[in-house]
Formats: structure tokens, C-alpha cells, sequence
């Protein structure tokens, strides 16, 4: 969540002080979506356009308490300099790329679950506290959640359910999961592999848990946040299928690959195809004649479970 | 006692007992009620395949059910009712893996499977209610008969089972019988069940418990799929 930005300090008259407004950052994300890891490996770009036009020198910085010259030129800085201070200007523009959010001081992507905040300053002088500032705070939070573990998968006829473990401790930050498949549901069987390999996998070794996860792979839709199994469908009997488990936070940070499990699909005998194999002869619909003579009570029940079923699968 | 003596003595009116003065007139009785079942599908096979027991198991189910009579006769001594009755239970378990060879558990697939079944019934109730009117003994001892025509359906984990172009549902007529005994709440806050009454229109109170004799077989027709049980209920019943 973005918050508003902040008038942090006003010691000076009115007129001096400083704004600061987003003009775009990447495509197809939200200010209020803050910065995750996805976005910082992206190294993605925020443009701002800010004014001072009474300013003694404006200067834009980022980090914590910037506005204090303690925290930019101290012996313990926590902020960098984005644009050196200069002299005022009407308005002007800067960008801002997402590793120097996340890490003002070493802009990488480690993992960090925080505030960042942008400053433009009304600096008198360069290494004095600023007069005035304007704070545009950002959320960041680069630290993945943890990896579904206990993946398993289990064959149906024509499907696989896959069921997972998660961490319960961090139930509050978790937004969903994503189950990988390989072969895809749509995909032709490939060549089934020899054995089972060692992780637990089928042997193809699409799936790993060092590898990026391919959204190619996804399969089953996305599964809400207190999802702990899913059946895949439309699969062949069979193939054997590997799976996989992907974790998402509130900030859409996707976790290591769980372990990967194995199975395939086969046919299988449900209760009715049992009790017919069995040489059951009852069934055949519940809108068709019944066998023998139905009582007019009978045929009452009939019509109205008739209409209540009918009813039913029109919902 | 000469016979139009015990006549009248069964046919008065049900205006003079205890509660009879404060009371509301009484009509329908609805009864929520529930209890272990298991059908007995396997008989089918007399003794071979147990498809049933092999897909859900021995345990019995949970069979809920809602009935509604209507009091056309009450007396001091009996009512007499005509009622409808709708339940449900469901039995679940595991698709069997085909042509598995091995221990039970290692040949159940993922799959779900599951029968559903819906009673629905018609019925004659009577109830004596002698103990209660004339001798202030909040027990009502009652019998029920009815011809059933059960709903039934199989579930595949995908939607209605199907084998062969046969659809797995249906419906199975019979018919039950069952007794039981009524306690009266109403005997122990009379004062409470007269507020009730006045406020809801809800006359009387009562826990019951009855055997139930469900024989649907469809009267022996070779054809249906057999649900019949013996078993019991614990309910609760409200008159207004």
C-alpha cells in the first residue's frame, strides 16, 4: 500500500514547501501495490515529478529520516541521494528504479519486509537538517514466503489431486498457490520416463527447485490462501505426471518450488460401476420409468424429485 | 364399560386436559429427527459381491429427516395423522483402482465415489395419548406405517456416475414401520410451554425415540437398489 505523501517537516513559510507526485511505474501495477521481488529483480523504473520553487536548494533522496543530515552524511547513513541538491525549479521529474527502494545503500534485491521513502528536500544548506520535506513512503516487501512442503500427488481417472502442507505461521501473509504440472493437462503424453527419479519427481526434470517457475507450467488455477489440495483434470491415464507446489504472499512474492511429486492417472471403479459389475441391475436415470407399477403416491414423489433434480442442475 | 361408553370416553375431544384450557388449537405436528443407517444394498448379491461394504465401509450413516402430519383426529385418549416425510444421508469413499491387485488400501484411487439417498414417504400416525391426558404421564407411546419411494444417486468425484450408458440413480419404492415413545416437555415447564403456545403457536413439545423398520426393496421387484434397515431415531417433535 502506497501512503499519501507526508509533509514531514515544515519550519519554513508556506510557500516553501515541496511536492512530489507518481507519474508511472511499470506496466500494468498499481502505486498502492508497493514494490515486491518480482518488481525489484526487475529493477522496475518509478517516475516522479516534484516542485520547490521557493526552496533554498532542492535535493531528492531515499530511505529513513532523510529529511535529518545525520541519516545522509553521517557516520551511519540510511539514505541515498537521488538528485544532488540544486537550485529551485518550478517542477522537474526523476526516476527511481525498485533495487534503490528496497536498498537505498546497496541497491540489491534482498529479502525485506519494510518502508521506504522518497524525500524531497528544502535544503538551506547541504549538510544542515532540511527546512522543509515532502515524504512519499512505499511498502516494500522482498521476502518470499516459504515453500510449500509435504507435496503429494495421488492418481484418479483422469486426474491427479495434489495436496500440500504449508507453514502456519505465516497464514496471515499468504495470498494463494499455484500447482505446476508437467506434462501439461493439454499437452500430447510425451515418452514416459524410465523409473522414478531420486527427488521424487517422475524423472522428466522439468520441475526443479532451483529453476524459476514457468507460468508455461501452471496448471489447476489458482488456489486461494487456505487451499491445501486441488484436483487436476483432463489427463491421461497412464502418463506419469509431476507436480509441484508455488506459495504467494500478499504482495504476489512466489516461494521456492515445493518438492516435486509423481504420479499418474488410471481408471478407476466407482460405486456404481462396482455395484453393476456386481450384476446390479437398479439405475437408469431418476426421470425414467421406474420398474413394476408405481403407486400414485409414487409417481408424485416421482414428478417432484424429478423437478428438484431438474431444478438442481439448472443451478 | 359398555361399548358406546368407551366409544365416547375415546372420542372426546381434546379440550380437557391440564394444559387444554391455556392451549392453542392443535393441527400438524412437524417432527426433526435423525438417526443411524445402513442400507443394506449388499443383499442384493445374497451373500456374494458386497459392492457397498467394499466402496463405503460397515460404518452406519447419519440420516436426517423432516416429517409433517396433520392431526385430522385428536382425542384425549389417540391421535390419528396423515403425514409426508423427506431425509437424507450420504455415504462416501474411494473409487477402487481397476484391476488392482493388493491390499485395499493400496488399490484406493483419489477419486471420490458416493451414493446419496433421499427418503421421501407418506404416512399414517397413531398416537396414544391417554397417559398424558388422563393420567398426567408425559409419555405418548405411537406407530407409523408408509410406502416410501426413495431417491438415490452415485457420484463419480466428477458428477453422476455412469456405466455403460446406465446413469447411477434411481428410485427404489417400500414401505416402513415404526414405534416409539414420546416424553412431553411441556410437563416439566408447563408455565414455558403455555408462553410458547401463546407466543408461537407451538403447542406442545416433545423428545422422542423410535425403531424404525425401513423396508425399500422395491416389494421385491429383483430391480432396485435394496436401502432396507432396521434401525433407530432420536428427534424431536413440535405440535401447533
Amino acid at each position: 500500500m502506497l501512503l499519501p505523501a507526508l509533509l514531514v517537516l515544515a519550519s519554513t513559510p508556506a510557500f516553501a514547501v515541496p511536492t512530489i507526485e507518481l507519474e508511472e511505474r511499470g506496466p500494468g501495477k498499481l502505486p498502492a501495490e508497493g514494490i515486491n521481488l518480482v518488481d525489484c529483480e526487475a529493477a522496475e523504473r518509478w517516475l516522479f515529478k516534484y516542485t520547490c520553487a521557493a526552496c533554498g536548494q532542492v535535493a531528492v533522496w531515499v530511505g529513513d529520516n532523510c529529511e535529518t543530515a545525520e541519516n545522509r552524511s553521517g557516520a551511519a547513513p540510511t539514505c541515498a541521494e537521488i538528485v544532488p541538491a540544486h537550485a529551485p525549479i518550478p517542477t522537474d521529474s526523476f526516476e527511481i528504479f525498485a533495487p534503490e527502494v528496497v536498498s537505498p545503500l546497496d541497491p540489491t534485491c534482498p529479502p525485506a519486509d519494510t518502508t521506504t521513502s522518497v524525500f524531497v528536500l528544502d535544503l538551506l544548506d547541504a549538510s544542515d537538517d532540511a527546512s522543509s520535506a515532502i515524504e512519499y513512503p512505499i511498502l516494500v516487501d522482498t521476502d518470499p514466503p516459504p515453500a510449500p512442503t509435504e507435496v503429494e500427488a495421488e492418481g484418479g481417472e483422469g486426474n491427479v489431486t495434489v495436496s500440500w502442507t504449508a507453514d502456519a505461521g505465516e497464514a496471515a501473509d499468504r495470498d494463494g498457490f499455484q500447482v505446476l504440472c508437467f506434462p501439461e493437462p493439454s499437452d500430447d503424453a510425451p515418452e514416459p520416463p524410465d523409473g522414478t527419479d531420486t527427488d521424487g519427481g517422475c524423472g522428466y526434470g522439468a520441475l526443479a527447485a532451483d529453476a524459476p517457475s514457468s507460468t508455461d507450467l501452471f496448471c489447476g488455477g489458482r488456489q486461494g490462501a487456505s487451499a491445501r489440495s486441488v484436483r487436476i483434470g483432463n489427463l491421461s491415464n497412464g502418463v506419469p505426471y509431476e507436480v509441484a507446489v508455488i506459495a504467494y504472499d500478499n504482495f504476489e512474492n512466489p516461494s521456492r518450488l515445493s518438492n516435486v511429486a509423481c504420479d499418474e492417472p488410471q481408471p478407476v471403479e466407482d460405486f456404481y460401476e462396482a455395484y453393476r459389475r456386481a450384476g446390479g441391475k437398479a439405475g437408469g436415470g431418476l426421470c425414467t420409468a421406474a420398474p413394476g407399477a408405481p403407486s400414485r403416491p409414487a409417481t408424485l414423489f416421482a414428478l417432484l424429485a424429478c423437478a428438484a433434480a431438474l431444478w438442481r442442475r439448472g443451478r | 364399560m359398555s361399548l358406546g361408553v368407551a366409544l365416547a370416553v375415546l372420542l372426546i375431544p381434546a379440550t380437557a386436559s391440564a394444559q387444554g384450557q391455556y392451549e392453542t388449537s392443535r393441527m400438524f405436528a412437524v417432527e426433526l429427527k435423525g438417526g443411524p443407517y445402513l442400507p443394506d444394498v449388499d443383499s442384493e448379491f445374497e451373500g456374494g459381491a458386497r459392492p457397498y461394504r467394499e466402496t463405503f465401509g460397515n460404518d452406519s450413516l447419519t440420516n436426517l429427516g423432516l416429517e409433517i402430519d396433520w392431526q385430522f383426529l385428536a382425542t384425549d385418549v389417540f391421535s390419528l395423522g396423515v403425514g409426508a416425510l423427506a431425509g437424507f444421508f450420504e455415504a462416501t469413499g474411494k473409487s477402487r483402482i481397476e484391476e488392482c491387485v493388493g491390499p485395499d488400501a493400496d488399490c484406493l484411487s483419489s477419486d471420490e465415489t458416493n451414493l446419496a439417498v433421499m427418503p421421501l414417504g407418506v404416512l399414517a400416525v397413531l398416537r396414544v395419548d391417554a397417559l398424558v391426558n388422563l393420567a398426567n404421564i408425559p409419555l405418548a407411546p405411537f406407530g407409523k406405517v408408509g410406502v416410501d419411494r426413495w431417491m438415490w444417486w452415485v457420484g463419480d468425484g466428477d458428477g453422476r456416475a455412469n456405466e455403460r450408458g446406465s446413469t447411477g440413480s434411481g428410485w427404489t419404492t417400500g414401505w416402513h414401520a415404526a414405534g416409539g415413545l414420546m416424553l412431553l416437555l411441556d410437563f416439566f415447564e408447563p408455565s414455558a410451554a403455555r408462553k410458547l403456545d401463546q407466543e408461537s403457536g407451538i403447542n406442545s413439545s416433545y423428545l422422542f425415540g423410535e425403531i424404525l423398520l425401513a423396508q425399500i426393496d422395491g416389494f421385491g421387484d429383483g430391480e432396485s437398489l435394496i436401502l432396507s434397515d432396521v434401525t433407530w431415531n432420536l428427534g424431536l417433535c413440535l405440535e401447533f
